[in-house]
């Protein structure tokens, strides 16, 4: 007997539309909220390896964090990286490894000296990128990414735009709104600073008294606003104690006193106590490009050939000197260049507050006759993921910065050659 | 509908009685209730991310293994044994026999996700100090999860030998795991061209979806933020329904036509 199957064919073919429209409808939604993502734009996916199909990618990522936590405490920091890897190829929303490995990057690859090897940075920023492209809806890296800038890399204009995507998402933890005022104070956007400063205090009042926390976060905008208008009075208000202009009478000089060891020695003539100058040691033309755009894929290959130190030096009784070792760690200072250049730095921005009081923070109260130069700058534009939960308005102006900033600095430049450096020829070499 | 549901509870009866799944359950069961010993491992948070993601990967890999061995013999056993021709002789529809065989199935894997879900919200209990309500979430989604495998398999089982149902199931599940990543890495690769990526995407609204129930990262992050997380919930389900509707009518034109 033949029967026949039409309604069965029927409701077969309404059922298959109906879950095709169902998936075309999911498949967004899952990739915005749960898919695995990938380090890169482009190539293959954590989901599609064999363990993963196995339901247990995020317990091999947490394993393998645990593992680099060990590597961390043992001090074996180059295994760690790998492991960083692995960990976020699994589990690309880890906010934890993600913050502490660019951390980690950022801070504790050093030199016999605890130089850190500021080359790599820009691995750093590129990882915290990768972060956020992975966890567009998560305010901690975007933070994390604006404190590399403030803290580490001493940029308060490109820290900035990260800090205020960060505090335009409801769940940052209040105490870290405040950082976006000193960036904004310390780039030289005062009256937005204040602005911050001022915001934050209404959104404390309204909770005062609430509980301890509420009180002692009220207090503490209160105080922050307060010194912030009376700073911005005392050094740029009606007689600031900024005028006249101390004389910096800024100079600096280097001398090679063993292979690969400088003395560096100089005078900044501010009499106070808590200046730092800058020394940098480089490839004569090369310098490193502190932004996440700097690398196209991540890597943890540093390039071998560049040399790069880094070093901060006390000024006491207006004067400075160190003796730089670099003869210790030849991975970290490979001098594969011909030439060098030795440049020191002071600038204000980062001054401690008694010196501001005399320089301002934008220098605007210091004169050299031989180095002083005027640096302005405006932040780099910021790619924001689309998902990210802030206004256009904020995501136009991070996208395309246009407020320019401006500060003084004092700057000197001197050139070396490899064979100076490395005494080539004085021993026999 | 009463056959349809003595036939579902025989076939619970039944599964219930095979040594080869109790013995999974019970190896499930008892990994799940060690997890706590990881806690010493990673403190806090670390904890935290290891117990729970150690306990839905034996979750789901245990619903995997039960849904696949459970449903492979299920009508060619029948059919070898010959019991299909005393069933069918009796005032029972093939279609109701499908429908019984599907829901006994169901019916087992509800009692061993169960099973499982309970142990799992005990040993996280234990391990973290307080109950993670969410768990209850994932575990939904897995118990939905497999049984769209089981769905699957039964469908297979209408038309080839257990063995290559094993390899098909399998390959299925696998390629319904793979697909929803790897289309969205061809979509974001412009060197990628519409030759390759149409076929894909085809096949990701054609080919059951498993990908879609993996819903434990945000569990075991929960910094995670998530957008409409109750419509994809609703909509996953709901697709999950329409799909096994899709299998078992299909399932029951096939073994409507075997000549028997």
């Amino acid at each position: 007997m033949k029967r026949n199957y039409t309604k069965l064919w029927i409701a077969i073919v309404a059922l298959l539309l109906v879950q095709a429209a169902l998936q075309a409808r999911i498949f967004p939604l899952w990739v915005r909220n749960y898919a695995p993502k990938q380090a890169t734009p482009i190539g293959l996916a954590p989901e599609q390896l064999l363990v993963a199909v196995a339901g247990f990618r995020e317990f091999m990522a947490a394993i393998l964090w645990v593992r680099a936590d060990g590597f961390f405490d043992s001090g074996n920091y180059d295994a760690v990286l790998p492991m960083l890897r692995l960990v976020t190829w699994l589990d690309p929303h880890n906010i934890d490894v993600y913050s502490t490995g660019a951390w980690h990057m950022g801070y504790n690859f050093t030199d016999e000296s605890q130089r850190s090897d500021r080359r790599y940075i820009p691995m750093a920023l590129k990882f915290l990128e990768e972060g956020i492209q992975n966890n567009p809806a998560v305010w901690d890296l975007y933070f994390e990414m604006g404190w590399m800038y403030y803290h580490k890399i001493q940029d308060p204009t490109n820290a900035v735009p990260w800090m205020q995507v960060a505090n335009e998402y409801k769940g940052m933890i209040p105490a870290r709104r405040h950082m976006l005022a000193h960036a904004l104070f310390k780039s030289g956007r005062l009256d937005e600073a204040v602005d911050h400063w001022a915001k934050l205090f209404l959104d404390a009042e309204k909770d005062r008294g609430k509980d301890w926390e509420s009180s002692n976060l009220y207090d503490v905008r209160q105080k922050n606003l307060e010194e912030t208008i009376l700073d911005l009075l005392r050094r740029y208000g009606p007689d600031p104690e900024t005028q006249p202009p101390v004389d910096l009478q800024f100079d600096a000089s280097v001398k090679v006193v063993r292979p690969r060891v400088l003395l560096v020695e100089g005078r900044l003539g501010i009499p106070a106590i808590g200046c730092r100058v800058t020394v940098i040691l480089r490839d004569k033309g090369r310098t490193l490009e502190y932004s996440p755009k700097a690398l196209k894929t991540f890597t943890f290959e540093v390039d071998p050939k560049l040399t790069y130190m880094q070093d901060s030096l006390a000024v006491r009784d207006e004067k400075f000197r160190r003796e730089i070792d670099m003869s210790k760690d030849p991975k970290m200072y490979p001098f594969k260049a011909e030439e060098y250049e030795v440049e020191f730095i002071f600038e204000p921005r980062y001054a401690s507050p008694n010196i501001q009081d005399r320089i301002g923070s934008d220098g605007v109260g210091m004169w050299d006759a031989r180095y002083l130069e005027t640096v302005r700058e405006k932040p780099a534009p910021i790619e924001v993921p689309k998902y990210a939960q802030i206004s256009d308005a904020l995501r136009r102006a991070v996208e395309n910065p246009t407020r320019e900033v401006e500060y003084k600095r004092v700057r000197k430049v001197i050139t070396l050659t490899r064979a100076d450096i490395l005494m080539l020829g004085r021993r026999g070499e | 509908m009463n056959a349809t549901f003595a036939i579902a509870g025989a076939t619970f009866g039944e599964a219930v009685r095979k040594r080869i799944l109790m013995v999974i359950l019970l190896v499930a069961l008892l990994i799940i209730l060690i997890s706590p010993a990881f806690e010493p491992f990673a403190a806090g948070r670390g904890a935290r991310t290891l117990i729970i993601s150690f306990g839905f990967g034996v979750i789901q890999l245990a619903g995997t293994f039960i849904a696949i061995i459970m449903c492979t013999g299920m009508i060619p056993t029948e059919i070898e044994r010959r019991t299909i021709y005393t069933i069918l002789s009796k005032p029972v529809q093939r279609y109701q026999f499908v429908l019984g065989k599907f829901f006994g199935a169901v019916g087992t894997l509800g009692f061993m996700y169960l099973m499982m879900g309970i142990v799992f919200m005990i040993a996280s209990r234990m391990a973290l100090g307080e109950l993670e309500p969410k768990i209850v979430r994932g575990l939904i989604m897995f118990f939905f999860q497999s049984s769209l495998l089981a769905a699957v398999v039964l469908f297979f089982s209408t038309f080839v030998s257990p063995l290559v149902n094993y390899f098909l199931s399998g390959g299925v599940f696998l390629l319904g795991n793979l697909l929803s990543s790897f289309l969205e890495t061809i979509q974001r690769n412009p060197e990628v061209t519409p030759i390759t990526r149409i076929p894909v995407q085809l096949l990701t609204v054609i080919l059951p979806n498993f990908a879609n129930f993996n819903v434990q990262n945000p569990i075991i992050n929960p910094e995670q933020v998530l957008t409409d997380e109750f419509a994809y919930l609703v909509q996953t389900l709901a697709y999950a329904v329409v799909y096994i509707a899709l299998l078992l009518v299909a399932s029951m034109l096939i073994f409507n036509q075997r000549e028997m």
